[in-house]
């Protein structure tokens, strides 16, 4: 992963052929993060554009605090936000109809179906599918989330707790 | 599937895990852990790639950009000393915190000269007060400590006086007497402890 935090070196001295490296590198990961976002390839790719853009105007300032995919994950989230004030999109997790139906069990053994997994993902609100993809996708520590989210760790840890608990009663519903 | 599977097969499963054993170290969670992370991995595989298309957008956007900074630099450049110190007090001026902060001084200021300027008028105000005719003569009087109110009263009904302003700063009045009036006398009344023409 430092080879990505040289390549911003590189890129905020101008060099093209270190942000071609560094597209080729991140875009599909940066664009899977967007696209379970906004759940739709055509703004995904917009906000991919614009992504990639920052990076390029932004490494200059990129001080290497975090992580190279922790920094550009955060230009994405930000411009993803903008997104959904734009079209008013804002959910709010309290009240999103995955926590109001079915029990709280470990349900270990729904996991192990991985379709019906993936499609439980899908139907989580965006915030429980975000925390889960950085917490055990991209396997950012809760600290590193907290710094990207802007939101204190235990929230996080909460978060992280919920959006299981949600995956698990939207698995365990769509069995019955 | 074990654990030291699961992180050989995954090595972020070692982050993951970390965290997950401080909410709770089932076996479970690890498991669903695991299952999540293949999940996210097949998702990603599943995805179509963002075109070509979006990486010479991108190109051509920072060619734009590159394009529009030295323009941007040059202009500041030509411009005189004024207009760059104009620019700067816009800037400056436009910042929230600075616009707040004048706003709580103004408040202060406007408090603080509502206060002195109460703290300048008289406690009281005679019948007489700003009853001034112009045509007589002014002057202003302390009078002494001891006096009383009645004395005072009848003093100035005896020698057809009134008081036109006051009290001011150390119980001073401003009287109006009608100019044929012996001054002389009026000061050797007994009454007065200054007196004094105002002007």
């Amino acid at each position: 992963m430092a080879e990505l935090e040289a390549l911003i070196d590189r890129i905020a001295l101008n060099d093209r052929e270190a942000f071609a490296q560094l597209y080729n590198v991140t875009n599909r990961r940066v664009y899977f993060y967007i696209l379970g976002l906004v759940k739709d390839e055509t703004v995904a790719q917009d906000i991919l554009a614009e992504t990639f853009v920052e990076v390029w105007k932004g490494a200059s300032r990129f001080e290497g605090r975090s992580k190279a995919l922790t920094w550009i994950i955060g230009i994405a989230r930000n411009l993803a936000l903008k997104f959904f004030k734009k079209r008013k999109r804002f959910e709010n997790i309290d009240d999103h109809h995955e926590l109001r139906n079915g029990n709280s069990e470990e349900f270990a053994e729904r996991f192990a179906d991985i379709e019906d997994l993936k499609a439980g993902l899908e139907k989580l609100s965006w915030k429980h599918r975000e925390i889960l993809h950085l917490a055990f996708y991209e396997g950012f520590t809760y600290e590193e989330i907290s710094k990207m989210l802007s939101i204190p760790v235990n929230t996080v840890k909460t978060r992280v707790f919920h959006a299981r608990k949600a995956l698990r009663q939207l698995l365990d519903n769509d069995k019955d | 599937m074990g654990n030291e599977h699961n992180k050989e097969k995954h090595p972020l499963m070692a982050t993951s895990s970390e965290g997950l054993k401080e909410d709770n170290g089932s076996e479970i969670q690890e498991q669903e852990t695991f299952y999540l992370q293949r999940a996210f991995e097949e998702m990603e595989k599943e995805i179509s790639l963002p075109s070509e298309e979006i990486f010479e957008r991108i190109c051509n956007r920072i060619v734009i950009e590159e394009q529009e900074r030295p323009v941007k630099e040059n202009v500041k450049k030509t411009q005189g000393p004024c207009t760059r110190l104009f620019e700067w007090l816009r800037g400056l001026f436009s910042s929230p915190g600075l616009a707040w902060g004048l706003c709580g001084a103004q408040a202060i200021v406007f408090v603080f000269a509502f206060l002195v300027l109460n703290s300048g008028k008289p406690s009281f105000e005679t019948m007489t007060y700003g009853q001034n005719s112009g045509h007589n003569q002014v002057f202003n009087v302390i009078f002494k400590k001891n006096v009383k109110f009645g004395d005072v009263v009848s003093f100035l009904q005896k020698h057809h006086m009134k008081i036109i302003n006051g009290p001011l700063g150390k119980d001073l009045f401003v009287i109006e007497i009608e100019k044929e009036k012996d001054l002389e006398r009026i000061k050797k009344s007994g009454i007065l402890e200054f007196m004094g023409q105002a002007y």
